[in-house]
């Protein structure tokens, strides 16, 4: 059963990842091409998922979209595991004062309502797909770090880690080579489970105008851009929001497989 | 016989809530070059502490009270922390007692053995894995390439043991600080285990601080005996010596139980 969740996680991410490499190929109009005569036509052979109101193939901008909001989900998520690994291996291997003044930080991020922080870094900075996944990942870091200081709290106690030292290996060394493979599964499992939330992150901020910027399509702006005309063109909100909960659903899946 | 190793007047301590705890007190042992000194005694008699605190290996809670461990005319307790890392694993090396798990569980055998000759031998990548192909044969490792992929809980507990004496004599250690090697293993990988020992440092010439608390191995392969009882050293000397002639009451409690066995 768990196998099979797995396997369909896979799957689709897979296809999602394929398509939106290969979105010139699949794409049948450019993404930002404007057509006023076609302006929101309703799904068909020629457009598949309709137009928007500037008579953009809906289709095209989808897939366009999805490598930015793939993009910003795993490296935002890459980005929130290295800060989480590194800190997570210092505080639980050094101990004492350097394990509380991180852990004291850890707790001051987690006292911020992120979604609010993230909205007031991007209005001060520019909100580039750059910045984005920057201020995603570095909001998102503190649970991996808190799972990995409590595996290498529990590792540098265990016998190995004492006959690497007796080796004569340095702490950096038994950090990298011995701790860090020992905590890895657990990490990742962690990451794949908040891809979903980055991407969700994205798509809300780029709903709310302070994400990915138009032209440049991202799911999350493509629903933002179908509040205006909710009532005659659902195609418009009904696409990018199941993409977007298809996406969440798979990586939630492989998280789950992968906990097993 | 020169002195390879001389311990002096070691005091060590725990901290525990604010108070302190002796758990070492007073020792002093002189380890000869290529001899085996075996430091025999019960368990929490202080021997693998007194073992760990030569190269500073001692848990956080442990605190160094007083005295001298001098190797190469330098004292280990006033050393850095690099100082010591240079010395541990090339030129003092240590075997634990449960080779399993003082065995990474996510690295290969063959990854582990390249370890120490990364760590102190200035060496490639290819170099290390052919030295490591060496290492494995000086121990009788049965079919090396395959063993050099394996993980540590493939191997049985005797086959850990042997990679494990292969890593502490990747750099050609001087001395080798053996804690209870064999403790958890059967008697007949025992035997082997312990000859294999006796063989390689015929080769090599390394001397060997046993660690145990089996007088019956003691007996058969050490030339001096230590014994320890509550942190202290309360008897020491060849071992026929002790053996025929045990003065202190707890080193004859300890002989009668191994006659009893």
């Amino acid at each position: 059963m768990l196998k099979k969740q797995l396997v369909i996680g896979v799957s689709i991410v897979l296809i999602l990842v394929l398509s939106s490499i290969f979105a010139p190929l699949l794409a049948r109009y450019n993404p930002n091409n404007i057509n006023i005569d076609d302006a929101l036509l309703s799904p068909s052979a020629n457009h598949f998922f309709g137009t928007d109101q500037l008579g953009r193939d809906l289709f095209s901008r989808m897939l366009y979209g999805a490598r930015v909001s793939l993009a910003v989900g795993i490296i935002a998520v890459g980005i929130a595991a290295l800060v989480g690994l590194a800190l997570g291996c210092i505080a639980g291997f050094f101990g004492r004062w350097v394990d509380t003044l991180i852990m004291r930080f850890l707790d001051i991020m987690l006292c911020f309502p992120v979604f609010f922080l993230i909205l007031a870094v991007i209005s001060i900075l520019e909100p580039s797909v750059f910045n984005i996944m920057l201020v995603i990942g570095l909001t998102g870091w503190m649970s991996t770090a808190r799972l990995v200081r409590a595996e290498v709290l529990s590792l540098k106690e265990r016998e190995f880690i004492l006959a690497a030292r007796a080796i004569g290996a340095s702490n950096s060394r038994i950090i990298i080579k011995h701790l860090i493979p020992n905590a890895l599964g657990p990490v990742i499992v962690n990451a794949v489970l908040s891809v979903a939330g980055a991407i969700l992150l994205e798509s809300a901020l780029s709903f709310l105008g302070l994400g990915i910027q138009p032209p440049t399509a991202s799911w999350g702006n493509i629903l933002a851009e179908s509040k205006s005309s909710l009532g005659i063109a659902w195609w418009m909100s009904v696409f990018p929001g199941l993409a977007i909960l298809i996406t969440v659903l798979s990586f939630n899946m492989i998280g789950e497989g992968l906990r097993e | 016989m020169n002195k390879l190793l001389q311990i002096k007047n070691l005091s060590i301590s725990f901290k525990n809530n604010e108070k302190f705890v002796n758990a070492v007190n007073g020792v002093n042992l002189d380890v000869f070059e290529g001899e085996i000194l075996a430091l025999a005694g019960e368990s929490a008699s202080g021997k693998t502490l007194t073992a760990l605190s030569i190269t500073r290996l001692l848990p956080y809670n442990a605190v160094i009270n007083s005295g001298e461990i001098i190797f190469n005319q330098r004292n280990l307790l006033n050393s850095s922390e690099g100082e010591l890392e240079d010395i541990r694993g090339k030129e003092i090396s240590y075997i634990f007692q449960e080779a399993q798990a003082s065995l990474n569980p996510v690295l290969s055998i063959g990854r582990q053995i390249m370890e120490p000759i990364i760590v102190h031998q200035k060496k490639t990548e290819s170099q290390a894995r052919a030295m490591a192909v060496d290492l494995l044969k000086m121990v009788k490792l049965p079919y090396l390439i395959e063993t050099f992929k394996c993980y540590p809980h493939q191997l049985s507990g005797g086959m850990n043991q042997r990679v494990m004496i292969a890593m502490a004599l990747a750099s050609r250690a001087k001395l080798l600080i053996a804690d209870e090697p064999t403790t958890a293993l059967d008697v007949t990988i025992e035997k082997e285990i312990i000859k294999m020992l006796l063989e390689l440092r015929e080769e090599f010439g390394f001397a060997i601080l046993f660690i145990t608390h089996n007088l019956h191995l003691v007996e058969k392969f050490a030339g001096r005996v230590a014994i320890m009882f509550q942190g202290r050293i309360v008897e020491i000397g060849r071992t026929s010596e002790i053996f025929s002639n045990p003065q202190h009451e707890h080193t004859k409690a300890l002989i009668e139980s191994i006659i009893k066995i």
